[in-house]
Parts: structure tokens; sequence; C-alpha cells
């Protein structure tokens, strides 16, 4: 940009743009350093853990002990831990679905409609994104308590999904607000009918942030350790296991291979949400509406 | 020592608070009858029954248990793991149910008992009552006005962990932890009672377990102003292990499988018993008076298979506990016998009574306040 702005015709560098090359030389070099440091911060321990899982020892600290992939062999053998995953699985194929459902109707009752009270329930179902887990999790087996529920999975399912849909709210909402709901009004105009409407002009616009909220609902109730932990019975979650294992020295191991399987997942996925919530982004101006729905 | 796990403190501030909050105080709940059965099954196979465990995580540890679902084919058992005894208090105050809880004189056994966590125990159906060291049966909360409440099963000691090939002379006192020589490089277990006991037998206090409130500020003012004698306040063995391997610390509070685990690591790392006095824990299991009494037959079976030798056995062998039950040593090699202190758990040399002190929570609080300075 800076030899864009030089005079034409001009063959030498004037000493100003020679101090612009060197300033901005310095300012990609400091962004690259202050970008290594964010890199370092986010993904550092997950490279730790990676170092650690094919250690061959136990114990968390250097020097390395040597090359080896028997942890993740003993992570697979572990039956307690194949029944935690299997446990938060569970949870999570449920949950995601759940939230999703209930997320997308809240976010089309709040964003499409005018009704008395609107922002107090707004309000409110926004609420367990600002609540602390940890309490809404003592809360919540505190009332499991007096009502003689038993605590279980469902109990962690039921608990999870009032916390979890409302980032799924929160997303979808996000989304339709950007819609230019003049394309309804097109499609109506047209004579599809609200059902054509719906699947036809809304969903496509909304499907990558259906995507994208259904992946992160899944992570986090598959991460979700304060609720899980008071809301569940007598099973295990993932975290729940980990939280049990990680102070014994001989499973710290484990922990690292498991850990880092499930980190490494999960990244993929929450790449894979934002990508999706990125292309859903782009086209928030038109719709098209296949031939045949019109008569 | 899973057993002596780290507790939660964030966890815990908000459990404490909002069961307290929220206790519904246990002791109004139903009692099942504790009193001896004529017709409980005498073969364990017989025994029927689905028990809900709340343990710390040794408690149900698969190879420790697997002897129990051999002999006991026909009980299931369903566990949660605790981080704490406070933790479990809390939880079970808040309306977690177990049938059968694990919890350690030192921390929270005589608390269980007063909230009406635990249910009185009948003796007759404990069949190695008898055979319990009789210094175990006395242990705080063990026993309340007369009542059986907890069944005693394990305990240890605990004392310096030090790296021989760094510190020497080896380490005598607690004191030495303060040494400016290990300054940064000292570790100190995260449990109130612990670090603050420390902190007093090294302030010359011989009796800190009823420390009054203006020891209680010396000891609190002492430890926060040696806070960077210590590189961390560890918590859980894997930390511990961590430590002294990387070569962070070189001296710390600890227990005696530390030290074994870690030479196993090549770590020259030795347990020593400190002058002052070295304290001592002790663990068992009681049943809840919430349990349904279909389930209490089997409820008993596990806490008779928790006292067994065999049970016992496994503990010394695996862990290094001292253990309950006396025909242990019947049964336990003169290495085990000899790793374990098996022969006199409790009447060791200075040791420090496995018991909570009265004024418990200005403790934890005090240690809050340390950690936070």
């Amino acid at each position: 940009m800076a030899q864009a702005a030089q005079p034409a015709g001009l063959g030498v560098a004037a000493p100003e743009t020679v101090r612009a090359r060197t300033r901005r030389a310095t300012n990609v070099a400091l962004w690259r350093g202050f970008l290594v440091v964010v890199f370092l911060a986010l993904f550092g321990p997950l490279l730790i853990l990676l170092l650690f899982a094919f250690n061959d020892s136990n114990v968390l600290a250097f020097p390395l002990e040597g090359f080896t992939a028997h942890w993740f062999v003993d992570a697979w053998r572990d039956t307690l831990l194949r029944q935690a995953l299997l446990n938060s699985f569970g949870v999570a194929f449920v949950v995601a679905p759940l939230c999703l459902v209930l997320g997308t109707l809240a976010a089309f009752g709040l964003t499409r409609f005018r009704f008395r009270g609107r922002a107090a329930i707004g309000g409110l179902v926004g609420a367990p994104l600002i609540l602390p887990w940890l309490v809404i999790g003592i809360a919540a087996l505190m009332a499991y308590g007096r009502l003689h529920i038993a605590l279980s999975l469902r109990t962690v399912i039921a608990s999870q999904t009032i916390c979890t849909f409302p980032l799924v709210t929160a997303i979808v909402s996000a989304q339709l607000f950007r819609f230019q709901r003049v394309q309804e009004e097109a499609a109506i105009d047209l004579g599809c009918s609200r059902l054509q409407v719906l699947r036809h002009v809304i969903l496509p616009h909304i499907a990558p942030a259906l995507a994208a909220s259904a992946i992160f609902a899944f992570t986090w109730s598959f991460n979700n350790f304060e609720i899980s932990f008071f809301t569940i019975g007598f099973q295990q979650t993932f975290p729940i296991w980990v939280y049990s294992s990680v102070r014994n020295p001989d499973h710290t191991a484990i922990v690292n291979a498991i850990s880092i399987v499930i980190s490494v997942v999960q990244v993929g996925l929450i790449y894979a949400a934002l990508r999706l919530l990125r292309r859903g982004g782009g086209d928030a101006t038109t719709a098209v509406i296949p031939a045949e729905v019109f008569p | 020592m899973t057993r002596r796990a780290p507790r939660a403190i964030a966890v815990l501030a908000v459990m404490g608070i909002v069961a307290a909050a929220c206790s519904n105080n246990g002791s109004s709940g139903t009692t099942p009858s504790g009193e001896s059965s004529s017709s409980a099954p005498t073969n364990p196979a017989e025994i029927t029954g689905t028990i809900r465990l709340l343990s710390y995580t040794d408690g149900f540890d698969p190879d420790y248990v697997a002897s129990f679902h051999k002999e006991y084919p026909n009980i299931k058992l369903e566990t949660a793991a605790m981080g704490s005894n406070e933790e479990a208090v809390a939880k079970l105050q808040a309306g977690f149910e177990a049938d059968v809880i694990n919890s350690c004189v030192d921390e929270a056994t005589l608390e269980m008992v007063q909230k009406g966590l635990y249910m009185p125990l009948d003796t007759s159906r404990l069949t190695h009552w008898n055979d319990l060291f009789p210094s175990m049966k006395e242990l705080t909360g063990v026993q309340v006005d007369g009542k059986v409440y907890m069944e005693p099963v394990d305990a240890g000691t605990a004392g310096i962990v030090y790296n021989a090939d760094e510190v020497s002379p080896a380490p005598t006192s607690w004191k030495d932890l303060f040494d400016p020589r290990w300054q940064g490089r000292t570790g100190l277990e995260d449990i109130a009672i612990t670090a603050l006991m420390v902190g007093a037998l090294a302030n010359g206090i011989s009796d800190p377990l009823h420390m009054t409130d203006d020891q209680l500020n010396t000891v609190k003012q002492f430890m926060i102003d040696h806070k960077s004698q210590f590189r961390t306040f560890w918590k859980g063995d894997a930390t511990l292990k961590s430590l002294f391997k990387s070569g962070e610390i070189v001296i710390s509070s600890g227990y005696p499988d530390n030290a074994n685990s870690l030479q196993a690591e090549g770590v020259n790392a030795k347990f020593v018993v400190a002058s002052e006095g070295q304290f001592l824990w002790a663990c068992g299991y009681g049943i809840s008076p919430n349990i349904d009494p279909a389930n209490l037959d089997a409820a008993y079976a596990l806490l008779n298979w928790y006292a067994s030798p065999e049970a016992e056995l496994y503990e010394a062998a695996t862990w290094n506990y001292q253990v309950a039950n006396q025909k242990t040593l019947d049964i336990a090699s003169a290495d085990v016998i000899k790793a374990a202190s098996l022969e006199a758990p409790f009447h060791l040399e200075n040791a420090i009574p496995a018991s909570p002190p009265e004024n418990r929570e200005a403790w934890v609080a005090a240690w809050n306040e340390v950690k936070a300075s």
C-alpha cells in the first residue's frame, strides 16, 4: 500500500517508504508473535497432553522416559472408562437434538413474535448462560431430592438440556435477526404456504446455524462436569471419570491418552461448526425456491 | 493415597453455602431397623440387593472389589466417587442418596453421625467387629453415645517426604519444611487441617487440634508470611509425584506410599516421621438411615467384606494402608506387615490422633485466607 501511494515515475524509493516498510514488517512480526503467544496459551496444554500421552511413564514430568502407545491400549481396555464414554455419548446424543428443537422454537418465538413479557421470557431463557453451572447443578440436585426423583442419566439429560438449549436459541436467533423477512413475504406473494416458506426459505437460511448449534450443544453436553456431577446417580460420564481418576497416579497417563483423543475429535467438531456458521453468514438476502413448489 | 484426595475448594464453598441453607438435616429420616435380623442369610450367594456406594475411588477400585463380587455374586454394586468428605456431606444433605457411605474420622465421620447421615449399626451383624483393633473402635465418630455408626477399615500416617539426593541431612522436624534452603521447592498438601497442623507444630504448638482462636490466627499469619516457601499446595498423589520427579519440589508433607511410588519412578524419595508428631488418619464405612430395608443384608455384607482379613490384606499390600482387622496379620507376609505398619495402628510414637478440630470451619476459613493471600 505504501508503494501504491508513491507518486508515479519515481524510480527510487523515498526514505519514508523504507520507514513505512520497516514499520509494516515490525507490525507483522509483532502480530505474528502475538498470535504465537495466543496459540500457545490456547493449545500449549493440549500439546503437553499429547507429549505425555506417548510418554512411557505415568508421571507428568520431564525428562520423557521414551515413546509408547500402550496408554491408548490401556484406555481402551478400561471398562469403567468405556462405560463412562458410552454414557457421555448417550447423553450428548439425546441432549443435542432436544436442545436443537427447544432452542430453535424459542428463537422463533423470541425473534418473530411481539408479546407481553417477551423480554422477561428472553431473560429467563438466557439465564442458564449467565448462572454458574455449579449453582444450577446443586439447585437441580436439591430439586430432584425434594421431588424424590432418583438420580440417573435421565436427570443429567434433563438438567443439561435446560442449560444448553439457550445456546442454540442464541445462535439461531442471531441468524434469524439477519434474515430479511421480505423474502418470506415474497414467497407468500408467489403462492407458497407457511410450511413451504419454512421448508424452502427459512430452513435453508438457518441450516448452517442449526448444524453449528447441534455441534456446540453436543460438545457442551459431552464436556459438562458441574451439572452432571450433581445430577447423576451411580453412573459416570467421561468428565466425572476424569475427575475420579486424575488423582490416582496409576491413571494419569490413561487420562492423558483418552483426553487427547477426545480433544482432537472435539477440536475438529468445533472447527466444523465454525465453518458452518461462516457459510451461513454469507447469504442472508436471497432464497431459491424450487420451481415445483409453485402450482 | 487416593483416599486423602484433595478438595475442590470452589465447589465446596458453593456447596457449603447452599447445603447449609437448604439442609434437610437428615436426622429426621426414617431409620430402618439395624437391629439383629434372625432371618439374615448366612450364605453369601443367598444375599441379594443393590448397594449404592459413595466412597473415595479406592473404595471401589475394580481389582480391590473383585473378591467382593466373587463372594457375593448377587449383590449389585453401584458406585459414585467423592472428592472429599466435605463434598460428600454437602451432596448428601442436598438430596443425593447412597446406601453405604465412606468417611474418615479425621474429616467428617462425627459430622455425618451428627447430621443423621449414618444409622446405628448392629455389631452382632458385623462379623469382624470383635477382631478389630480396640484403638480403631475408639476413634472419633466410630461410636457416639454408646452406639456404633461406622466400621473402621483402614488408616495411615502422614509425615515428611523428601528427595534424599537433594535434602541432606534428612529432615527431622516439620520446621524443615520452612528451611530457607528449600524456598520455592517445598510442597504442602492442600488440606486445611493438614496444612495448618504443620504450621502449628512448626510454631511449637504441641496440641494443634485444640488451638485457641489466637493460636489459629498466629499460625495463619505464619503461613501467609512463609507462603513463598512453597512451590505449590498440591492436590492428589499424581501431582505430588510429578512435582518430585520434575525436581520442582524436594521436600513436602506426604505419606509413606508416596515415597514408595516415587522410588519406583527412580526418585530417591524417603518418608520420615517428624519429631513433633505424625498425623494419623482412619476411614471406614457406615450405612445410611434411608437405605431400603430390602438392601440392608447386602449393606452389612459389604461392610463385612471391607473388614475381612483378605480385603484388608489387599489394602495393606497395594496401598500400604494400616488395617483395622487384627487377623490380617495372620495372613500378611512379614514385608507387608513392616511396610504397612500393621502391628499396632494408632499406638505409634508421637501420634496425633485422627480427629477433626472442634472449630473445623474456622480452620478451613483460615486456610482459604492463606491460599488467597
